[in-house]
């Protein structure tokens, strides 16, 4: 399998897993879009030498792997790409604060260390966060829950057509890649020479495909947005409301408390630490 | 051939041209009745695809007329007449976008406005004509190529429309899976315009042929005479049904 056909079935694979009939999934896509919503926002607010506190927030992504049937493993792999990302935005920190904020052993860990790591772990939180989003609630679902907040449709309609149009995009980049390679069989990638006409031969073949898809959609009555029964005429019956606002209830006190009070601190002191 | 006042498809000296100096289409007349079968061959290039488009306006900007169940095709009248004009594209994956079938084949009838738990009668009833009942729950990315041309014809169907108009319906498809298709679109209510090279689909499925060369309608007539016509055929470069073949 190529890389591409493999992030193709990445891609699907997360599909299936969002349209599981566990009762994660079955939760409105509002009450999970508004918690990870949450989630970013509080792991934001945390001070940047506040690591301990930061940690209690994992709370919710775990919990969600497990009543989801997620994998951590299959995630990490999925994130793997981000992550690098993620590790990058406070590199530079342990270079400009270099003041000492305590010891293990003999080594000293300053400011800029921990807030690098501070930096680190709210980027994680906020990935985790989308991650586990995606993986229990189908697209649509969230972009309904996107419109119910007010979102401008043309936003929400841009996000369903890119999430619809990636999968094109890549299906004719694995084609145009496997053209190449066949007929280049001693080149481990593709030659820079072809790089160019490559892109815009996949960018033309691209507009082709996404121009008959269009098509398509606009003689099934499409006028620019997606009918918005859609989701809840197949997902409706199925998302339990009372069990929904009993979970936002209960994680948004959880989160908010763990924002709160401090709870590393309490934990510490109960084992005298 | 139809009558003219029972026709459900007019389409009178039509002329297309994708740029000025290329006409791909000229002086197209013809008309179809209520449930009438017409097959529209042409080799590669003849225009079977372009006038197809035309009928549901995806191409724009031709001479001519074009009346759709009575309603005349302008920008006006785009929606009414896709209303009641079904179309089913040569390549199926490009056709099925939504994540799994049911929704794929919910999304006409909601856009028109249809309500829920008539949008569900429309989409069992749409499955359950082209035999794809059990493919409702899957994602159509783990359909097989006859299966996403079975669910393609029912993202049609579930609009219950007058006309249902398909390009190379067959290309593709292993023998099975084309005799399937031929069963269907035989059992398919309404009128249908089929736009193939593939002889033996129109053989099987058609009462009657438009022959196209160059963008002209050279021939118009039952498929008895049509079919059999080896010299005609040649001449369009066309053959025989392999069926025919056999039997000369």
């Amino acid at each position: 399998m190529s890389r591409i056909e493999k992030a193709v079935f990445e891609l699907n694979s997360i599909e299936d897993l969002s349209r599981q009939n566990r009762w994660v999934n079955r939760l409105h896509p509002s009450v999970k879009l508004l918690l990870t919503l949450l989630l970013a926002v509080l792991a934001v607010s945390f001070d940047k030498y506040n690591l301990p506190g930061l940690l209690g927030l994992f709370v919710y992504p775990l919990f969600v792997f497990i009543a989801g049937g997620l994998r951590f493993k299959d995630a990490l792999r999925r994130l793997w790409i981000v992550l690098p990302l993620v590790v990058v935005t406070g590199i530079t920190n342990p270079f400009f604060d270099r003041q000492v904020q305590f010891y293990i052993g003999n080594f000293a860990v300053t400011g800029g260390m921990v807030s690098m790591a501070t930096l680190i772990v709210k980027g994680i939180l906020c990935v985790l966060g989308a991650y586990i989003l995606i993986a229990t609630t189908p697209i649509e679902g969230i972009c309904r829950s996107l419109r119910a907040f007010r979102v401008p449709k043309t936003i929400v309609t841009v996000i369903l057509l890119i999430y619809r149009y990636v999968t094109v995009l890549l299906q004719e980049a694995d084609r145009v890649t496997n053209a190449y390679l066949l007929r280049a069989p001693s080149e481990k990638g593709i030659g820079i020479r072809a790089w160019g006409p490559l892109a815009g031969g996949l960018l033309l073949r691209s507009m082709d495909r996404a121009q008959v898809l269009y098509e398509s959609m606009q003689l099934r009555g499409f006028d620019g947005e997606f009918p918005e029964g859609l989701h809840a005429l197949f997902y409706e019956g199925r998302d339990n409301r009372r069990l929904s606002i009993i979970y936002f209830a209960v994680w948004a006190v959880i989160l908010v408390l763990l924002r709160i009070v401090p709870v590393a601190g309490i934990v510490g002191s109960v084992f005298g630490i | 051939m139809a009558d003219k006042n029972e026709s459900c498809l007019l389409v009178r000296n039509v002329s297309f041209a994708y740029e000025k100096k290329y006409p791909v289409l000229h002086e197209i007349s013809f008309e179809a009745a209520p449930g009438e079968t017409v097959g529209i061959a042409g080799a590669n290039g003849a225009g079977k695809s372009t006038l197809l488009k035309l009928l549901v306006g995806l191409e724009t900007g031709f001479e001519g007329s074009i009346e759709i169940c009575g309603i005349r095709l302008d920008k006006k009248n785009l929606a009414a007449v896709r209303r009641h004009i079904g179309y089913v594209f040569q390549d199926s994956d490009s056709q099925l976008f939504m994540t799994t079938v049911e929704e794929d084949v919910a999304f006409a009838p909601l856009n028109y406005g249809y309500s829920a738990d008539e949008t569900k009668k429309r989409v069992e009833n749409a499955l359950r004509s082209v035999n794809a009942e059990h493919l409702a729950k899957k994602p159509v990315y783990r359909l097989s190529g006859g299966e996403k041309r079975l669910v393609s014809i029912a993202t049609i169907l579930s609009l219950t429309p007058e006309v249902v108009l398909m390009d190379e319906p067959s290309s593709g498809l292993d023998p099975k899976n084309r005799r399937n298709l031929i069963g269907i679109i035989r059992d398919l209510p309404g009128t249908k315009l089929i736009a193939s090279h593939d002889m033996d689909l129109l053989w099987d499925t058609c009462s009657r042929i438009l022959l196209i060369r160059d963008g002209r309608i050279v021939c118009d007539g039952p498929a008895d005479d049509i079919m059999r016509n080896e010299e005609l055929l040649r001449e369009n470069d066309l053959e025989l049904p392999l069926s025919l073949q056999g039997r000369r």
